[in-house]
């Protein structure tokens, strides 16, 4: 019986050369839509993974010092996996880091897209796009010849390491990458509302300050949040510059090491499936939570700019 | 005599010129620094780049001899997360742009979670290849794990640029397609895909260099602080551009003395990223004069 309808249909196959492109058509419709469902399976893969890894960390007595301990030992004793000086850390190196990046990238992006022309502005996009591309370590080490020597001789810093020294180098790494995000976002605005306000007297710069970036305050609030998300998930800056002690950061100038150091530090000799090894999921977990929330919040703001 | 006029445009030409000269100060400020410190890499890195350099094996605890294995051990792995990414990126944005119900729910979950994949630190890639390629599926710290989680890593990009590519093709050309009696995948393969094939070009590449770049997630997946052959094997550890950078210079007590070879491998993955993406920026130049 089976046999006889694959005969039949492997007649109609050879013969029929229209029959036989409507079949690949569904056959190529369902690989395609296998592929789409795809990536919904690599992302629960991850999530499951991720947690279920955490999950032994999550459910032992040691998981309510996470949010309420400041010390991060986890091969004592007595182990302790309190994140807070982490997070406190990380809090203040996006705080410098923001307060250097948005106003200077701000700055540039106004000067460029206001005054110059088109065509110089295509090059220095160009230009900046290269830059995008830049793998952090490069920035790490030139941060560690240049940036710390030099602030070590103008500033008398007890340890060349701190807090400091990374926000200048994030900024340098994540300076072209805001510019160009920013470019395009105040190109954006509509040349008639410039037209009219200049028009009515105002100067270039006038219209930018009180015309442009007032429309376009929502993608402002993006591209904060865009360097927040982007500090939070960094590595190897951080890694190599902010010298990853596990005080508290009383002050800028005082080495610090956050969430992502913590793991990259730790997994390379840690015990498979220990306590440790669930810890460090547990915090790579959060670290998943946190960029989906703030991917989530960067999506509610670019979906509603007009 | 001074009047409320004058005063009024006294004050906006101070408010004007004040302003312009703080921006042009920040712009100078920023690009001095910029090209001061990439001239100063170039300068320093073409001093030790030879071909010796690049073909011989590190010798005397990596203070001596050239980087021809971490070169190997990056080209390697990078060609692995393209081998993964690239054809599985095609397909997914070719479902995204042609099959999927682009205003349906099932459409906005994809983009959703394409965007969060993207928003992801690397570290946290790194994390899930260990859980996934390391552990679970018994690949152990290899070229072959590392490898796949870069693919996965740059998975997402080239997905959103495929995407965007196919569906900057013109509608009509569709319509045209499929109104001489071709079906849907006739027309795109034999007519979408070439049309925009410069621009699916540009996405692979795209996605390569960031490949190439990467630290975070193969330092927990399988990268080697030091070997003295190139290692070809997949199941074995292998070196990289980007971890030889970072061990040189954060691992040895005596900075000075392994700088040259910093420079020069920093020069290295520099130059090799910045052609690729050279390449990517032609490609999409020559396409837009071919058009307009």
């Amino acid at each position: 019986m089976i046999k006889h309808v694959i005969v039949y249909f492997y007649k109609i196959f050879k013969k029929d050369r229209a029959t036989r492109l409507e079949i690949y058509d569904i056959i190529s419709q369902y690989i395609f839509n296998g592929f789409g469902f795809l990536i919904i399976f690599l992302m629960s893969l991850m999530v499951v993974f991720l947690f279920w890894n955490s999950m032994q960390f999550i459910f032992s007595p040691y998981a309510k010092d996470l949010f309420l301990h400041t010390l991060w030992n986890p091969t004592g004793d007595k182990p302790v996996f309190g994140i807070l000086s982490m997070l406190y850390g990380t809090f203040l190196l996006s705080c410098i880091t923001l307060i250097f990046t948005f106003p200077l990238g701000l700055m540039i992006s106004i000067l460029i897209s206001t005054y110059f022309s088109r065509k110089l502005q295509d090059s220095l996009k160009f230009f900046l796009e290269i830059f995008t591309s830049l793998p952090s370590v490069v920035m790490g080490f030139l941060g560690l010849i240049f940036v710390a020597p030099y602030l070590i001789k103008m500033f008398h810093f007890d340890s060349v390491m701190n807090i400091f020294s990374t926000a200048l180098i994030l900024t340098f790494f994540l300076l072209p990458s805001v510019i160009s995000m920013l470019l395009e976002i105040l190109n954006s605005v509509s040349p008639l509302m410039k037209e009219a306000a200049i028009a009515l007297g105002s100067s270039k710069l006038e219209v930018v300050i009180r015309i442009v970036i007032p429309s376009t305050i929502r993608g402002m609030v993006m591209i904060l949040l865009f360097i927040l998300s982007r500090i939070l998930g960094e590595t190897m800056i951080i890694l190599m510059i902010s010298g990853n002690s596990l005080e508290f950061p009383m002050t800028l100038f005082h080495s610090t090491r956050t969430i992502t150091s913590t793991m990259a530090i730790e997994l390379g000799e840690v015990v498979n499936q220990s306590l440790h090894y669930h810890a460090l999921f547990a915090l790579g977990s959060i670290l998943f939570a946190i960029s989906s929330v703030f991917q989530w919040l960067i999506k509610h703001f670019e979906r509603k700019r007009i | 005599m001074i009047n409320r006029h004058t005063m009024f445009f006294l004050r906006k030409k101070c408010f004007n010129f004040f302003g312009l000269s703080l921006l042009w100060i920040a712009f100078i400020l920023f690009f001095t620094v910029l090209l001061f410190l990439f001239g100063f890499l170039f300068k320093e890195g073409s001093g030790v780049f030879s071909l010796s350099f690049l073909l011989d094996n590190p010798k005397n605890a990596m203070m001596e001899g050239g980087i021809y294995p971490a070169i190997v051990g990056t080209i390697l792995s990078t060609l692995l997360a393209s081998l993964l990414a690239c054809p599985l990126g095609l397909l997914i944005g070719v479902y995204l742009s042609e099959y999927s119900d682009r205003r349906g729910f099932l459409y906005s979950i994809m983009k959703g979670i394409i965007s969060n994949l993207m928003a992801i630190p690397s570290i946290v890639y790194g994390l899930f290849g260990l859980a996934l390629f390391v552990y679970f599926l018994h690949l152990g710290r290899s070229l072959l794990s590392s490898g796949l989680i870069l693919g996965f890593l740059v998975l997402p990009y080239i997905i959103i640029l495929v995407e965007e590519a196919l569906q900057s093709i013109p509608i009509s050309i569709r319509e045209c397609s499929i109104s001489l009696g071709a079906n849907k995948i006739y027309t795109i393969i034999k007519i979408l895909i070439p049309y925009a094939f410069p621009r699916i070009l540009t996405a692979f590449i795209l996605g390569i260099s960031r490949a190439a770049g990467e630290t975070a997630p193969i330092l927990l997946t399988g990268v080697v602080y030091s070997l003295s052959h190139p290692s070809y094997a997949f199941n074995q550890p292998f070196m990289s551009l980007p971890f030889h950078i970072y061990v040189l210079s954060t691992q040895y007590p005596n900075l000075e003395a392994v700088k040259p070879i910093i420079f020069g491998s920093v020069l290295v993955l520099l130059l090799f990223i910045f052609f690729l993406n050279l390449i990517a920026v032609v490609i999409q130049s020559s396409l837009e004069s071919r058009r307009s």
